[in-house]
């Protein structure tokens, strides 16, 4: 299976530039990357602005993006991954429900709130009646969306689909995530004193792909592959073997890993693996958020496009890599694999 | 070649039983599931009459022998149907080759608000409870049960949520990525949806009038169900006896508005044809529709309108099966499902309950009362839901 | 009443989120909805009968024509003038 890529559109934190002393690894005090805001304005009609929350701009601004940069109208279908929705909505709408005792709530906060808000305003904007689905499920949100994507282009490879990714992080969603007794069972990346190791993020992305090349086509998807986990393995380069003896994901050729991992000693590990890949650990350029396999991607998709010299300062080896693999964990459950090439 | 997938087993819980067995009781006996709320302690509790699971989420974490006052009502309810679905099968299927693909609409917001409230009215609150909030909590929790492992993954496209589950769950086995799946939805009742639909004043005070002219909105409910789908090759490995077959479906947006449907019903009409393109039917070959019909001015009209355009000349029987259960929203396609298998099964296609008037915009009225029938070949389903997210599955005897 | 259609146009402004807009901007006689005057919809009449409720006690009811009602800034104060008297 490919996944052509002809456009790549974001609202995130940014390229991770030379000398930028970003940390990771170590822990720090609970900080957050937020996103740099555009000016929604460039692919977003102010008219209709005053209807979108603050995670569904981002998602049509970055929609609107990647269409433009594909030379696209319409797709023909639409696929979003939010591990968590409308967090800015659902806390309006819930906070006045609870101090309203149940009166006067506003409809706009509720129809705001749910999670195909996303796929389905970018649908409205750009008059797409095709396949439409939003996946919502923690670490495996935009990795399904993919898979989803693989199965849709299957059938039709010469259909061009929007996939993309979006999550948010709210001041209200911070202090609960600060909160020990969460923080605790929440399977993000702390240490044992409750540290972050990373700080956390939030991002949104999308891609315009195709199951067919196309003059404008940079990159290609060539697998995809989720593993849940619940009792094990914790070895990533034993999971890369599975992935690879038992799955039959292609691992040749590695030569660059973007991983989502906090131990310098498994990027080590991973290395090896790889004859000595250079191993980035993405996260310190984006955060921790359930999505961010989605950055991962667009930053492949930069390198491939821009050469790496120009995107990562710590990637190892010098020269742009022809295959990229993306690996991320979860909370040990939900693994995941991306190999993205370049054509 | 694309493999064909089969349903093997059923699973479902609702306001009118808490197993299929219970369900199709249910259904022939033609008696609504819908009244009074018992266990959402809510200020609406006197208004709005719902489709409430008559089981307390004591009585289901006894049932389902967990740990009592832990789970939100989502996780019990969700479990209790894919076991039913599932049975006792899994032991013989290697994990890593069956999936696990639910549908819902707010997550574990049974617990979420319970938590805010408390906070809001100086008491206790157990911060812990927000680990279920999210759509993808209950498909984990319920995968671990089950040991499944294979392919794990939520869906969330409001009403249309647990149809599009289904779909995607096949298109999974059908291209060999895993040869099993337990699919479905669920969504538990709660204050958030009850008062986001209320805002949106479109709940009726009375027992819905799905397709009636004189209909008054929708009565809200919650439930599960999942199907065991499998492919035909692994359904004849584990000689399992097949219901009925996931034929073909179509997905639609309608990309008119966040919440109203368009006129020209231009979204149904596209799920509905997609529908039966991918299953290779004419739309003479559908022997039943079981319609979204929440009961709404909006859905019902459109939804209608759409049916005689795709349909023109061959309108099939068809009927709301919200009259008995409610709308279980992010529930509804899998609830639906099941009773389409049901409908299948035993030759028997259940009323829309509650009906009287023809909508003046119609040719044709809904069934309204119980048909029992030898000859129902092929039956769609449709869920329609808010942002133009449409979905219709055709479900198949198999010969 | 002049003072009461500017406070509406505010709490217009407000309730349905019109970052760019300030009170000169609105027409106090055009149309709401439509193309011809702010281009409200079905949901935005939702939070306009939630306006009247929630800042003027107000309820809208069966007896009442609410499309006559939510027409224009006008129309909406001429409604809350009489019922306040």
């Amino acid at each position: 299976m490919n996944l052509y890529i002809s456009g790549i559109g974001a609202v995130n934190a940014g390229l991770p530039f030379k000398n930028e002393n970003l940390s990771g690894g170590e822990s720090q005090e609970f900080s957050v990357i937020r996103c740099v805001e555009p000016d929604y304005k460039k692919y977003i009609d102010p008219k209709f602005s005053r209807r979108l929350s603050r995670i569904i701009k981002m998602g049509l601004y970055a929609a609107r993006m990647a269409l433009s940069d594909a030379d696209i109208s319409v797709p023909d279908g639409i696929i979003t991954g939010t591990s968590l929705g409308c967090l800015v909505d659902t806390g309006k709408f819930l906070r006045s429900m609870i101090e309203e005792n149940e009166s006067l709530s506003s409809p706009s906060a509720f129809i705001q709130s749910t999670h195909n808000s996303i796929s389905s305003q970018i649908a409205i904007a750009v008059s797409c009646n095709g396949y439409n689905s939003t996946y919502t499920n923690r670490g495996f949100s935009f990795e399904s969306a993919l898979i989803d994507a693989v199965l849709q282009l299957e059938e039709n490879s010469r259909a061009g689909f929007l996939i993309g990714a979006s999550d948010e992080i709210t001041d209200e969603f911070l202090d609960i995530l600060k909160n020990p007794g969460f923080a605790e069972y929440s399977g993000y990346n702390y240490d044992n004193n409750f540290r972050q190791l990373f700080s956390f993020g939030e991002g949104t992305a999308y891609f315009y792909l195709s199951g067919e090349k196309t003059g404008g086509s940079f990159c290609r998807i060539t697998s995809v592959k989720t593993f849940f986990t619940p009792d094990g393995p914790n070895d990533p380069v034993k999971i890369l073997n599975d992935a690879s003896a038992i799955h039959g994901v292609d691992l040749h050729d590695i030569d660059l890993v973007l991983s989502g991992g906090s131990d310098p000693a498994d990027a080590s590990a991973i290395s090896k693996r790889f004859s000595g890949a250079g191993v980035v650990m993405y996260k310190k350029y984006c955060g921790e958020y359930l999505t961010s396999v989605s950055y991962a991607l667009w930053l492949s998709c930069i390198i491939f496009r821009n050469g790496i010299d120009k995107v990562i300062i710590d990637a190892g080896k010098a020269s742009t890599p022809e295959k990229i693999l993306i690996f991320n964990s979860f909370e040990n459950k939900y693994i995941s694999l991306v190999t993205v090439e370049n054509v | 070649m694309k493999q064909r997938v089969f349903i093997t087993g059923i699973g479902i819980i609702s306001a009118i039983g808490r197993s299929a067995d219970e369900t199709i009781n249910s259904l022939c006996s033609c008696n609504t599931g819908i009244s009074g709320m018992r266990f959402l302690d809510s200020r609406l509790k006197d208004i709005f009459p719902v489709g409430e699971v008559k089981y307390s989420n004591s009585d289901l974490s006894d049932m389902l022998s967990v740990h009592e006052n832990k789970y939100s009502r989502t996780f019990l309810l969700s479990l209790a149907a894919a076991r039913e679905a599932s049975g006792d099968r899994l032991k013989d299927y290697n994990p890593a080759r069956v999936g696990y693909v639910s549908g819902n609409t707010v997550g574990g917001m049974d617990l979420t608000e319970k938590y805010f409230q408390s906070l809001h009215s100086g008491g206790e609150a157990d911060i812990t409870s927000l680990l279920q909030h999210d759509c993808g909590y209950s498909a984990q929790k319920a995968a671990e049960c089950l040991n499944i492992s294979g392919y794990v993954t939520t869906i969330s496209t409001a009403c249309s949520s647990s149809a599009n589950s289904i779909m995607h769950a096949a298109m999974l086995i059908r291209s060999g990525v895993i040869d099993a799946a337990v699919a479905g939805g669920v969504d538990s009742l709660t204050k958030f949806t009850l008062n986001g639909f209320n805002s949106l004043k479109i709940l009726d005070t009375q027992l819905c009038s799905p397709f009636d002219e004189n209909r008054n909105g929708l009565n809200l409910g919650e439930g599960a169900a999942y199907l065991f789908l499998e492919s035909e090759k692994s359904a004849s490995d584990h000689m399992q006896d097949v219901i009925c077959e996931v034929k073909g479906f179509g997905n639609s947006c309608d990309a008119f508005h966040q919440t109203a449907m368009s006129e020209d019903g231009m979204g149904p009409k596209l799920a509905m044809r997609g529908a039966l393109k991918s299953s290779g039917l004419e739309p003479r070959d559908i022997h039943y529709i079981n319609l979204h019909g929440t009961g709404t001015s909006n859905n019902d009209l459109s939804e209608g309108i759409s049916i005689e355009d795709v349909f023109t000349g061959t309108i099939p029987p068809y009927s709301s099966t919200k009259s008995y259960t409610g709308h279980t929203l992010g529930a509804a396609g899998a609830i639906e499902a099941v009773i389409s298998a049901l409908t299948i099964k035993n030759g028997i296609i259940f009323p829309n309950i509650n009906y009287k008037t023809r909508m003046k915009e119609l040719s044709a009225d809904p069934v309204s009362s119980l048909l029992k029938t030898n000859d129902i070949r092929n039956v769609m389903s449709n869920s329609f839901g808010f942002g133009g997210n449409n979905s219709s599955i055709i479900y198949s005897k198999v010969v | 009443m002049e003072d009461l259609i500017v406070k509406l146009k505010g709490e217009i402004i407000e309730q349905l989120n019109f970052e760019d807009l300030t009170v000169d901007d609105i027409d106090t006689d055009a149309p709401l909805f439509g193309p011809d005057g702010l281009g409200l919809d079905s949901i935005d009449a939702l939070e306009l009968i939630l306006i009247l409720e929630k800042k003027y006690q107000i309820k809208i009811t069966e007896a009442d024509d609410g499309r006559s009602i939510l027409k224009s800034v006008r129309t909406m104060s001429d409604f809350i003038m009489k019922k306040k008297a």
